[in-house]
């Protein structure tokens, strides 16, 4: 029988007299090996995993049929308002083929509009060209949203370093191009599915992150209720006489408290009254889940994907809404873009209500 | 309570998983004579402890992605892959130092790098909270960030595990902490590399309590240092977008401020050319000089770091005015204890003399 000590000390002396280097490339060699292994399996997951992150919408499009691209090219969409052309070309290309044609001249509007805001020197009159064949369910708004539409257009062509828009597009065709932004116009005043109607031409507007594009419009008729300071600027105001009940504005960069004193004001916010959101600047750094429930109850949704999760918004982005408190889930004009979506900088948002026949 | 099964899951896998890998390694590290010689008077052991008691955590790691792969892909978690890449790639760092003994010079920029380019995968994030309240944009200082964050994290760990089970004992406590912060606040991903990180531990206790039977080695102690540090910055892109580096620092506050001390008297030896030589003067070590066992020294620094994971729990809770009185507090029990062992020593010294 043979004793295994002395064999232990054996080896131990042979491995003993081992090159360290010669240990070091042993362990390494076995690391690598069950790494390897590890990647053989696990790879193929992780790329099909990555895959379907809601931010690689694009790239697994191109992995799928026609139909089922079609439905992830629309939910990424939704969920990113992309702030570039190609995602809005690729779906029109595919809603052509479907022979959705109303959808496909929507979207083809939507890429040209991001095709022109990114060709800078002649944004402006591929835009007011653009704007012409999408500015006819806005024809009878009426002038008395003119101030504030005008507002939002020099704001947005501040943020956007172009040309005076007013200048190149009448009132519906700059109505239009928000619309094309990813902006919730409504042209009849009604808010979303909340079966209620505005009864003052309402109108936010968001410029979102950037430093040019800082600025923030809350107009409730002819008065602008925000202000160039940052944060949530939120006006509340009575649902059938169009009064302002409350006018705050919450700087959700600077602490928990602004962010405690938020879910406090929409909590007591009175049943059934509009309420007018806009982010100056920044509004999401300490959004806790009371801040977010508050904003359920206004009809505003968790539209955007932020680190893989649903949110209402995410860091710097522009964001403006109109709901009612009380209404459904889903059911409120919201409208945002983000700071950045791979590589690509977002830009401002309009968010308005123009009920018809309301004069100045 | 389902989500409260996963974590029990975890850490019960990668408990067995790290238990049952950890006698085959001490194996192979006693047949490649990779062993823990008491050469230095840094070292406190009086026989040759095999190293490679770390590289189960590496396994065991892996295990825990294909394991949520395979049987809760609802929880498999993107981030894991490029933590399991950089942990490789940490552990052939560690691996090397423990055979080669590789010079801090070298190291160091390495770990840096490596940490640094995590930043690339989504950790880290371009805002931090201010501890007091209030968000602080660093935009490209961000990278910095990351990498002296995790790196300093990653050499916390491997400053504390001088003595027997230290290093394993602080990273499971700090680790329940993180756990019991990031259960409350519903963060998934953290729960389950906490989780993971006390199951581990836990087992490697077992071979590593006073007297210690295996070292978790450099391999070991980075890794470790690798997962606690990096697992605190993956949540930053969900919910509150802002990185709260106040929690995880004070749950570590011991190995830190024990990293903090080594560095500060790095730099005094610094125009010496003494920087990158390590010294006995850790906090385990003066501990020891005071009189103290290894159990004694170990279950002391155990109790003070249960003690700031408790304040930092409830840190977690409060608003920032209740928060800076936290902060405070903590501040002063860390410079009392510090006090305290200076004084203790001078009483000692004097005794001796």
């Amino acid at each position: 029988m043979t004793d295994p000590l002395p064999t232990t000390a054996r080896s131990v002396a042979r491995a003993s007299r081992m090159h360290p280097l010669a240990k070091v490339a042993f362990l390494w060699t076995m690391l690598a090996v069950l790494f390897a292994a590890f990647n053989l399996v696990y790879w193929p997951r992780y790329q099909r995993q990555t895959l379907k992150q809601p931010e690689s919408f694009m790239a697994y499009a191109d992995t799928l049929p026609e139909e089922e691209a079609r439905r992830v090219l629309q939910q990424g969409i939704s969920r990113f308002n992309p702030p570039w052309e190609e995602p809005y070309a690729r779906l029109a290309a595919l809603e052509t083929r479907t022979g959705n044609a109303a959808a496909a001249k929507y979207y083809r509007g939507r890429a040209d509009f991001y095709r022109a805001l990114h060709g800078k020197t002649t944004a402006i009159d591929m835009l007011s060209a653009l704007a012409l064949a999408f500015s006819e369910p806005y024809a009878n708004i009426g002038p008395s949203a003119a101030r504030a539409v005008g507002a939002a257009a020099t704001s947005f062509c501040e943020a956007m370093g172009m040309r005076g828009l007013g200048d190149h597009c009448t009132l519906p065709q700059q109505i239009a191009l928000f619309d094309l932004g990813g902006g919730m116009i409504s042209p009849d005043g009604r808010i979303g599915g909340a079966e209620v109607k505005a009864p003052l031409p309402l109108l936010a507007y968001s410029g979102g992150g950037r430093d040019k594009r800082r600025g923030a419009h809350l107009f409730v008729g002819d008065t602008d209720y925000a202000s160039e300071l940052r944060g949530m600027h939120i006006v509340l105001l009575d649902g059938d006489r169009g009064a302002v009940i409350q006018a705050e504005r919450f700087d959700l960069w600077d602490s928990t408290e602004e962010a405690s004193r938020m879910a406090l004001f929409l909590d007591k916010a009175p049943q059934g009254c509009i309420g007018l959101f806009a982010v100056c600047d920044e509004g999401s750094a300490f959004m806790t889940n009371a801040i977010e429930a508050g904003f359920l109850h206004f009809g505003i949704e968790q539209s955007t994907f932020v680190g893989g999760e649903p949110r209402i918004l995410g860091l710097r982005y522009s964001f403006a809404a109109i709901g009612v408190k009380g209404a459904p889930p889903g059911s409120a004009l919201q409208a945002w873009s983000p700071d950045r979506f791979q590589k690509r900088r977002g830009h401002p948002v309009v968010c308005a209500a123009f009920p018809a026949g309301v004069g100045p | 309570m389902k989500a409260l099964m996963l974590y029990a899951a975890v850490g019960g896998g990668a408990f067995m998983v790290v238990a049952a890998l950890v006698p085959l390694f001490r194996w192979l590290a006693l047949r490649l004579d990779v062993v823990d010689k008491p050469a230095s008077v840094r070292k406190v052991h009086s026989r040759e402890v095999p190293y490679l008691g770390g590289l189960p955590f590496f396994i065991a790691f892996l295990c825990l992605i294909l394991g949520l792969e395979f049987f809760a892909p609802r929880y498999a978690q993107p981030e894991f892959y490029p933590m399991a890449v950089f942990g490789f790639l940490v552990m052939l760092l560690g691996v090397f130092d423990d055979i080669c003994d590789l010079s801090s010079k070298i190291k160091l920029p390495l770990e840096l790098l490596l940490c640094g380019a995590l930043y690339f995968f989504g950790f880290g994030s371009t805002i931090i909270m201010r501890p007091f309240g209030g968000a602080l944009y660093i935009g490209g200082f961000a990278i910095v960030i990351t990498a002296l964050w995790i790196a300093g994290v990653m050499n916390a760990v491997n400053f504390s595990d001088g003595l027997d089970g230290l290093a394993a004992g602080l990273v499971c406590i700090c680790s329940l902490s993180i756990f019991a912060v990031a259960f409350q606040g519903n963060r998934v991903s953290s729960c389950i590399l906490m989780a993971f990180l006390t199951g581990a531990t836990l087992a490697f206790l077992c071979y590593n309590f006073h007297p210690a039977s295996v070292f978790m080695g450099d391999a070991g102690a980075l890794f470790l240092g690798f997962i606690l540090g990096s697992s605190t910055l993956i949540e930053q892109q969900k919910g509150v977008a802002v990185i709260a580096l106040t929690i995880p620092m004070m749950v570590m506050a011991v190995p830190l401020a024990d990293t903090a001390l080594s560095f500060l008297r790095r730099l005094r030896r610094a125009s010496e050319g003494g920087f990158f030589e390590a010294d006995r003067n850790h906090l385990h070590h003066r501990l020891l000089a005071l009189g103290l066992s290894q159990r004694q020294a170990v279950l002391s620094l155990y109790y003070i770091s249960a003690c700031m994971g408790l304040l930092a729990f409830i840190l977690s809770g409060v608003s920032s005015i209740y928060r800076f009185f936290i902060l405070a507090l903590a501040a002063g029990i860390i410079l009392f204890g510090v006090l305290v062992l200076q004084y203790l020593e001078s009483v000692a010294r004097r005794g001796r003399e």
